[in-house]
């Protein structure tokens, strides 16, 4: 297996500048988002699901800021890709938990989350969060 | 690798998506067998440590007994307050805010010429000149409880009501849930960086303790976080006792939250000012005394403390009529949160003493506060077996209350009462450059403006002796068909009130203390409790035919209640 750049970097820089955009977007109801890469390296020590519930959360109340950690959890889905991990992406809290926790498969091609991706996953999550929150601290 | 059954299910909340079918931790659902936060609390308490975590030797450290509860938002869960928890699991009062509150009283204590100037910036550190910084010689280590008694009565309820219970009847919010610690002895510890000797850690310690005696964390306006100790700038104290509904806890358990003065004394203030001038001014002016969040959140200028002397909690009532009761007695202190101007800080001492008898003499607090309490004034109405717990009584405890704080010694004086109530309230405003406007008052239905509210009382030989509660349950007036009088009643109207719909009337039996001489010291008076009571009626008119009927029938179709407000024009 060759080398494969993850390009985390870039991408956090990526999700910081559509954070900013989407701040700057008065159509979009909520809050300002852009500090929000704080929260969620806080919220990473919490784990896979709790990340990713915060998206859920802020649903239908603070729209700017449930689409930037959505963006961040689809992002991070991207990224495990290469790496062959699939990261599930449900709408319903219930098989979300299921499928992360590993109890059901992620998707259609009956692959499991093992214990190992969970942990790879959130190491990946770690890094991403710290380099968004360096690149907030570059814009903000 | 063995694989766990039904994992999703055992993860601890904390480690769930904070939505619907997860967890919601600050989420009340009523009758829930169990509730999120109570699940969160037991999780945790569970997986902490059994002993309190220690401070260095080099720390100096002191206790401190709290008197209600304790809450400091981790600010880590949006959506919830929750304690910090630090080391070994325990809720941790962070160094960060500690120096804060310690810098603050550091300050206050400079300005007033109790300490050297430049004593903070040693302590707490400065900013030079060059835009660097030096440090202090301090540091600030935060605090733990004291043992395990944290662990119990953690989830907490708050209902936020003013909306409803002054100005209309639309509910804002409902119930929600908040993590505290429930009368916590908390550690806090200190160092140095340099030596310091004896006399000046008294000194940080006196600081320290000026810092906390205006409460520590957060809602500390609310009542929480108050040490248990009579210190700081006390403008009022007295003593009180009484007896009512408990606030329910989520087990059900009862509890008596002291923030019910607090509350009480706030939605005076709101109908009181509300009398005075539109309700955007009204609504300042309290913000400004009691804290709040319109247009940001401010501290507002006193903040109150109940330490109880006696407290017990015990049940009543019968099948699913039960209710978690108190009877309690104990203190109420109101202290000043920063330094005011002596001609300020003596009209707010007028305003807080007038507020609170206002409370005490039309009303009582918590639960039911409108109503007398009916086990001592309709104590029948329980003979019927299934009924409703209605009301509460609260009295003057002590000779020093007794003497000072009942200004309505005579029912005439009730009319004088409220006029120096609201004179009170006038020089404050008048202070804060805002003028009363006596033709203006809020749009609220409790606004007190003399269009807006009539008091009546008679003077009663017990408690017992009490007319107006059963106009609460049946007719006031018997109909007599042969002049064509129609039965008069406001029962299940919109004046008394049902479930979800607050009425329009105040029922409150006040306790008639005279004063004598002391047969040992002639020239100080002594205060007499007498058996008699004035029963008072406040009501607050609508547009409603029961109204217009019940003030007919007070003004020409009965000779027991007087009319004590608004006094008629000399």
């Amino acid at each position: 297996m060759g080398w494969q750049a993850y390009g985390l970097d870039r991408e956090a820089q990526w999700l910081v500048l559509q954070a900013l955009d989407i701040d700057n977007d008065k159509d979009i109801k909520g809050d300002a988002c852009l500090r929000e890469s704080y929260k969620m390296r806080e919220s990473v020590a919490y784990g896979l699901e709790r990340f990713w519930g915060e998206h859920m959360r802020h649903q239908g109340k603070q729209e700017k800021k449930s689409r930037y950690w959505k963006a961040t959890w689809d992002i991070l889905a991207n990224i495990l890709g290469p790496a062959d991990v699939t990261l599930p992406n449900d709408s319903d809290p219930k098989a979300m938990a299921q499928k992360l926790w590993g109890e059901i498969p992620v998707d259609s091609s009956g692959k499991m989350l093992t214990l190992e991706d969970q942990r790879l996953a959130l190491a990946v999550l770690t890094q991403l969060c710290d380099c968004l929150v360096w690149w907030t601290q570059r814009y903000k | 690798m063995s694989t766990l059954t039904d994992a999703a299910n055992k993860v601890p909340l904390m480690f769930r998506a904070q939505v619907e079918g997860r967890c919601q931790v600050q989420r009340l659902i009523p009758k829930a067998l169990e509730q999120d936060a109570e699940r969160w609390a037991d999780e945790w308490v569970d997986k902490a440590y059994p002993d309190a975590p220690n401070f260095g030797k080099d720390v100096q450290t002191r206790p401190y007994a709290l008197s209600w509860r304790f809450i400091t938002n981790s600010g880590q869960d949006d959506g919830v307050i929750r304690p910090v928890i630090g080391a070994r699991g325990w809720p941790f009062y962070p160094g960060s805010s500690m120096k804060g509150v310690f810098r603050q009283a550091a300050h206050q204590l400079e300005r007033a010429g109790e300490l050297k100037l430049g004593t903070c910036d040693r302590y707490c550190g400065e900013k030079l000149e060059n835009n660097d910084f030096r440090p202090g010689i301090l540091r600030f280590h935060g605090g733990y409880p004291t043992d395990t008694r944290w662990t119990q009565n953690l989830v907490d309820i708050v209902h936020p009501q003013q909306q409803w219970q002054v100005k209309s009847n639309d509910k804002e919010g409902g119930a929600f849930i908040q993590i505290s610690l429930y009368k916590p002895e908390l550690i806090v510890g200190i160092s140095s960086t340099t030596p310091l000797d004896d006399l000046e850690w008294e000194q940080i310690w006196h600081i320290w303790e000026t810092a906390l005696s205006l409460g520590l964390g957060c809602r500390v306006s609310a009542g929480y976080g108050q040490p248990q100790q009579r210190s700081g700038d006390i403008l009022y104290r007295t003593r009180l006792k009484g007896q009512g509904q408990a606030a329910k806890l989520v087990d059900g358990t009862g509890e008596f939250r002291p923030n019910v003065f607090r509350a009480a004394i706030r939605g005076h203030a709101l109908r009181i000012f509300g009398g005075l001038t539109n309700a955007d001014q009204a609504e300042g002016l309290v913000q400004d005394l009691f804290g709040g969040i319109r247009g940001g959140a401010t501290v507002g200028l006193l903040s109150m403390a109940f330490l109880d002397t006696q407290l017990e909690l015990d049940d009543f009532g019968q099948g699913s009529y039960s209710q978690p009761t108190y009877t309690v007695e104990g203190e109420l202190l109101w202290r000043l949160t920063r330094d005011l101007p002596q001609p300020q800080r003596q009209a707010l001492t007028k305003l807080i003493e007038a507020l609170t008898r206002f409370a005490m003499v039309f009303g009582g607090f918590g639960k039911s506060w409108r109503r007398a309490d009916h086990r001592l004034v309709y104590p029948d109405y329980y003979d019927q077996g299934y009924k409703p717990l209605i009301g509460c009584h609260w009295e003057w405890l002590g000779k020093r209350s007794q003497v000072r704080d009942v200004r309505v010694r005579k029912l005439e004086k009730v009319g004088d009462f409220i006029a120096e109530v609201r004179q009170a309230a006038k020089e404050w405003m008048q202070l804060q450059t805002r003028t009363p406007q006596l033709d203006t008052h809020a749009n609220w239905r409790e606004a007190w403006h003399p269009d807006k509210v009539q008091v009546w009382g008679r003077e009663t030989d017990g408690l017992e002796d009490c007319e107006a509660v059963r106009w609460l349950h049946g007719p006031y007036r018997e109909a007599i068909p042969s002049v064509g009088i129609p039965e008069g009643s406001i029962y299940r109207s919109s004046i008394t009130g049902q479930m979800g719909n607050v009425g329009r009337l105040w029922h409150r039996m006040y306790p008639k203390v005279r004063l004598v001489k002391d047969p040992e010291n002639p020239k100080k008076p002594m205060p007499l409790v007498t058996r008699q009571y004035f029963e008072l009626v406040t009501v607050f008119p609508d547009d409603s035919v029961e109204s217009e009927q019940l003030l007919g029938f007070l003004n020409g179709q009965q000779t027991l209640f007087k009319k004590l407000w608004p006094m008629p024009r000399h």
